[in-house]
């Protein structure tokens, strides 16, 4: 390398070189300079900004609805700002409705939500049961409503939906106003109906028909009769239409109704018994709604409102839409999301004028037009600005009709039910790993401890904060009374107190940002993983509950079980593997071969770039069908009369964590450029010594090489090794933990207790016993390895 | 096997890896420059892998950068500017105090240095999850909130993963480079600025790229920290581009946006690489 730099300093190649490097050098400080100058000019003026007016901190999301929506919430705020000029609205949009509660909960938590935000049902009766909400009872009859908000215009079902009183919801207090909302149904292709010769359905067809048009479309060539998806509030709404329900008044999941069974069977055959009747429930690469798209599938659904802008882009066949079929019974269910205050907000006033803009006819004339959903506002909804036969679908009364039958699907107010159900039902129907009536015994088992746990007990004691912290105070003063006791006892010779204190010295920043940025918030969690806390309230009201929340896990969570033996499997397949090649990728780029700058980019790239793009692209890398993988994989395999596995789905059992394994080779990248640095560091004389004694490039390699570098071999095993344990977003973006919970790493599922189930206390728990294998795992590798490593001049 | 073998068969292998970490990322670029359709097309899996675009739509890049945040193009130079200033004062932050930490452990006797030492590779192993929510606590009561400082701040206290790298590193270096310069008469913090952190130009290399990647891709510190879209930076504008752009008629949209996300840390990597080759190349290396 060097060789090459010194042989060409003066040739044209190397001026050019040189001079690139300038340009880039003056161009990225440029960039910088440019950076911190807006910076610092946005945060000096910030307060000019703002001219004594009163702030509402306005939160929503843009999910399915995507940038259309996005505006038009954004058109509303500027209106409102023009017609209300002493109030100021800061907007945020934190993506989709996960980010959104996730965001949500976190600014709870911190005891600083933002004043006026979106909720959707579901979560309703969780956060108006935490206090989070304030009534609009009163507010809804004051004189700051805007001109054109009338209650008694709305649907009301949708505003009954957010009516909660006593731990029901449906009456009561008013605690949001519904913006929108939609029923569902499914949608169809036209054309592949009207070639298969079946008629459209009416808007009062059956399961029959539903079922003989999936079948006659599904006979057509290359094309399948229906996406059914198995999402557990469209499962218990088709449930609804045969009169029964998976969950009863009590709260109990119906495992031994056999009615529940013998209509889940009967989704589950059709999809599995059947040829493409309904798709394979295998390819998940794209979002259920959109393969609809390709035209090849005659029905999507139950599906709201939501799909309509993306199907609107379609333009290769005609569509429409029918509403849920009818089974002995008329059901359907309703999906609405509402506008709320904080209790929190100093501007209840200047909030609800600005709720009852926002859901005023006026804006939701605004909202109908993008198609999204239905306006709550009765006159609007059957308005122009809403059915406008021009585009499809022709049939929106078929969204509003039903209204008068359908309901908001009630889940407890203890969110890990919907979840468990959810992935239950997806193992039951939609991978058929699991006989429909066992799935259900599973997740009624599971609810029935989740129940019946000392964590579940109304009436835990409050956690004694006022002595955890004199504990900790006390505690403290001790540890430092031994400390200064310590070091006063064997005072060193004056010249080594002189390094002692300038070791000190040295190692100060990491101590002081210790104990602020770590030790307390480490404490603070461990005095969490005895508590039950929410999050969503303020830390005041966790509950003390000893350790129940270890034993829960050690004792009686399968999912935690299995969570550990992803990880393990995983850590166990990635961890050497993905050293060796690094070191192999590092001694292959020592050896001086042609082009090995490009080497080392090219293998150093793609962890780089390692976040959410990198884990869409490797969702479809590993996909069945068409991935890259299994097209590379088959003429390989084929030979052997084997299949390439389908990774994430029909065998993630087996082959889910291994992908993940795989695609951490990707990821190698980092480690081997630690080893390079290593090996470079190896002194050449070494090397020369050897091959005086006659030792081949084997020889130096085991005698030479690998004891030189093995403290960067040992770092690099600890390091990744404790980020094996550590998977999280890839996990979450390629598969979300599923199917079932073939691939929910540790730290997913500790994420998906702190934020999809709001058990802050059960998460720190988790967290903590994470650390200790953690750091079992650890010192067993530096004990193991205690002969091994070899330091030079380390004293 | 003469020399020459050995090379070409190292050469051999080393290409082959190359290609197959590569592809992945040429097939973004490639669909970040299709048309909407044949984007959606491929990223369906539609029968083919797309090797070359069929037509090069570079407008796909001003759609949609300009549909970043809620203003026009304000979105993505706000987001960038955020992204610069985080991950500049990070790098500086996290490579003076953890070369100077790092110093200390590997060479300084001290009382206490070993449990100090002990304590702070256990830090390492305790998942970001678990202070996630009490830090958010403690940033709150210092009125922290909706600004860069949780995110910049913490740098300048040392980073356990660099203090153990540097500590590793400086272990190796020669003792009597160190002796010399305490005969001349510098003191520890003149040893550490002459001597130590001109040697560890190899690991300060890859301290600045590790630091610059991960606080660059970083997405959930600044999701927890920073509320106002005019505090957002790229990652965080990216993924609220995903969630609004997610769909599969935008691939080609999420993928430019993905792509020029990327571009400082393709960028900084080839610049910093030389550094790292010469810091090696004056000593260790020759011929």
């Amino acid at each position: 390398m060097s060789s090459e730099r010194t042989n060409s300093r003066s040739s044209p190649k190397a001026l050019a070189g040189r001079l690139a490097r300038a340009v880039l050098l003056v161009l990225s400080l440029a960039l910088v300079a440019w950076a911190f100058a807006r910076v610092g000019v946005r945060e000096i003026f910030r307060s000019e900004a703002m001219g004594g007016k009163t702030e509402l901190v306005v939160m929503h999301w843009s999910g399915d609805g995507g940038p259309a929506e996005d505006a038009i919430v954004d058109r509303a705020l500027a209106r409102f700002e023009e017609a209300n000029p002493t109030i100021h609205v800061t907007r945020l949009n934190p993506g989709d409705a996960g980010s959104f509660y996730t965001k949500l909960q976190t600014m709870m938590a911190a005891g600083d939500p933002p004043d006026v935000f979106y909720v959707g049902a579901e979560r309703l009766a969780a956060y108006a049961d935490a206090g989070l909400l304030l009534s609009l009872d009163e507010l809804s009859t004051s004189s700051s409503t805007a001109g054109d908000f009338k209650l008694q215009d709305f649907y009301p079902s949708t505003v009954d939906a957010f009516r909660f009183e006593d731990g029901q919801v449906g009456s009561g207090s008013l605690w949001g106003i519904p913006k929108d909302f939609t029923t569902v149904g499914f949608y169809y292709n036209r054309d592949l109906l009207e070639r298969a010769g079946v008629p459209e359905p009416s808007s009062d067809w059956t399961w029959d028909d539903f079922i003989d048009s999936a079948r006659a479309v599904g006979s057509l060539p290359d094309c399948t009769g229906a996406e059914f998806v198995s999402w557990a509030s469209m499962v218990r709404a088709v449930l609804w239409t045969e009169g029964v329900d998976l969950i009863d008044a009590e709260g109990n999941i119906r495992a031994d109704d056999p009615r529940v069974i013998e209509v889940l069977d009967r989704i589950r055959s059709w999809r599995h018994d059947e040829e493409r009747t309904l798709t394979s429930g295998r390819s998940e690469t794209a979002n259920p709604a959109s393969r609809f798209l390709g035209g090849k599938l005659g029905f999507a659904g139950p599906f709201g409102r939501w799909v309509v802008p993306t199907y609107r882009t379609i333009e290769d066949f005609q569509w429409d839409y029918a509403p849920l079929p009818r089974g002995e019974t008329s059901a359907n269910m309703i999906a609405t999301v509402a506008w709320s205050i904080s209790s929190r907000t100093e501007h209840p006033e200047e909030a609800w004028q600005l709720v009852s803009w926002l859901t005023g006819a006026t804006t939701q004339a605004e909202q109908a037009e993008l198609g999204l959903a239905v306006p709550t506002n009765r006159t609007v909804a059957e308005g122009d600005s809403f059915i406008d036969p021009a585009t499809p679908p022709s049939r929106d009364r078929d969204f509003i009709d039903p209204v008068d039958y359908a309901r908001v699907v009630p889940w407890s107010t203890n969110p890990a039910l919907e979840g468990t159900v959810a992935k239950r039902l997806d193992q039951a129907l939609r991978t058929g790993d699991l006989p429909v009536k066992e799935a259900l015994v599973k997740a009624s088992d599971w609810w029935n401890v989740e129940r019946t746990s000392p964590l579940a007990s109304p009436s835990l004691p409050g956690m004694p904060w006022l002595w955890i912290v004199c504990v900790f105070i006390i505690g403290l003063l001790i540890a430092l009374a031994i400390g200064w006791w310590m070091l006063r006892r064997n005072r060193p010779d004056p010249a080594q107190m002189v390094e002692e204190r300038s070791g000190w010295l040295l190692v100060s920043p990491w101590v002081i940002g210790f104990l602020i940025f770590m030790a307390v918030p480490i404490l603070l969690s461990l005095a969490l993983s005895v508590t039950r806390w929410s999050g969503i309230t303020t830390l005041d009201e966790a509950d003390f509950v000893g350790l129940a929340n270890y034993s829960q896990l050690l004792g009686h969570d399968d999912v935690f079980w299995r969570s550990l033996e992803v990880t393990a499997v995983y850590a166990l397949l990635a961890v050497p593997i993905g050293q060796i090649v690094a070191l192999i990728g590092a001694v292959l780029m020592n050896v001086k071969v042609r082009g090995v700058s490009f080497f080392r980019a090219a293998w150093y790239l793609p962890s780089i770039l390692a976040g959410v793009g990198m884990a869409v692209l490797f969702r479809w890398v590993f996909n069945a069908e068409n991935g890259l993988m299994n097209v590379m994989l088959d003429p390989v395999l084929s030979p052997l009369g084997l299949e390439p596995p389908d990774w994430f789905v029909r065998d993630a059992e087996a082959f889910g964590a291994p992908a993940f394994a795989i695609m951490s080779l990707w990821l190698v990248g980092g480690s081997m450029m630690i080893y390079l640095a290593g090996l470079q560091n190896v002194p050449r004389s070494l090397y020369e010594a050897a091959e005086i004694d006659r030792a081949g490039p084997v020889r130096r390699f085991f005698s030479v090489t690998l004891p030189m570098i093995s403290p960067v071999i040992l770092f690099n095993v600890i390091m990744s090794l404790i980020g094996s344990f550590q998977v999280f977003t890839q996990a979450f973006v390629m598969t979300g933990g599923g199917p079932g919970d073939h691939t929910r790493f540790y730290v997913l599922y500790l994420y998906n207790q702190a934020f999809d189930f709001y058990e802050m206390g059960y998460a720190s728990a988790m967290a903590w016993l994470l650390l200790l294998i953690i750091l079992g795992l650890t010192m067993l590798t530096l004990r193991g390895s205690a002969r091994m490593v070899h330091y030079e001049g380390l004293r | 096997m003469g020399r020459w073998t050995g090379r070409f068969f190292a050469g051999l292998a080393l290409a082959i890896g190359s290609l197959a970490m590569l592809f992945p990322l040429w097939w973004m670029l490639v669909i970040s420059l299709e048309s909407p359709q044949r984007a959606g097309a491929a990223a369906e899996g539609g029968g083919s892998i797309a090797v070359w675009p069929e037509e090069i739509h570079w407008s796909n890049y001003a759609e949609a950068l300009k549909q970043i945040g809620t203003e026009p193009w304000q979105g993505f130079f706000d987001a960038l500017a955020n992204s610069i200033v985080i991950t500049v004062l990070v790098v500086i932050g996290t490579v003076l105090s953890s070369s100077l930490v790092g110093f200390a452990f590997a060479r300084i006797n001290f009382r206490g240095r070993g449990p100090l030492f002990i304590l702070m590779l256990a830090t390492m192993m305790l998942p970001a999850q678990v202070t996630m929510i009490p830090l958010f606590l403690v940033f709150r009561s210092m009125g922290w909130i909706d600004t860069i400082l949780p995110l910049v701040i913490p740098a300048f206290f040392g980073s356990a993963f660099f203090i153990f790298m540097y500590r590793q590193f400086i272990a190796q270096i020669s003792e009597s480079l160190i002796e010399a310069a305490r005969i001349d008469g510098y003191g520890m913090l003149g040893i550490w600025w002459r001597i130590i952190l001109p040697m560890c130009k190899p690991v300060t290399a890859i301290t600045a790229i590790f630091t610059f990647i991960f606080v660059w891709n970083d997405f959930l510190g600044p999701l927890i920290y920073l509320h106002s879209d005019d505090q957002s930076t790229l990652a965080l504008a990216l993924n609220s581009f995903r969630n609004q752009y997610g769909g599969l008629d935008n691939v080609h949209l999420l993928m430019a946006v993905s792509v020029v996300t990327m571009i400082p840390c393709v960028v900084l990597f080839f610049a910093a690489q030389r550094a790292f080759v010469e810091g090696i190349g004056a000593g260790a290396v020759k011929g």
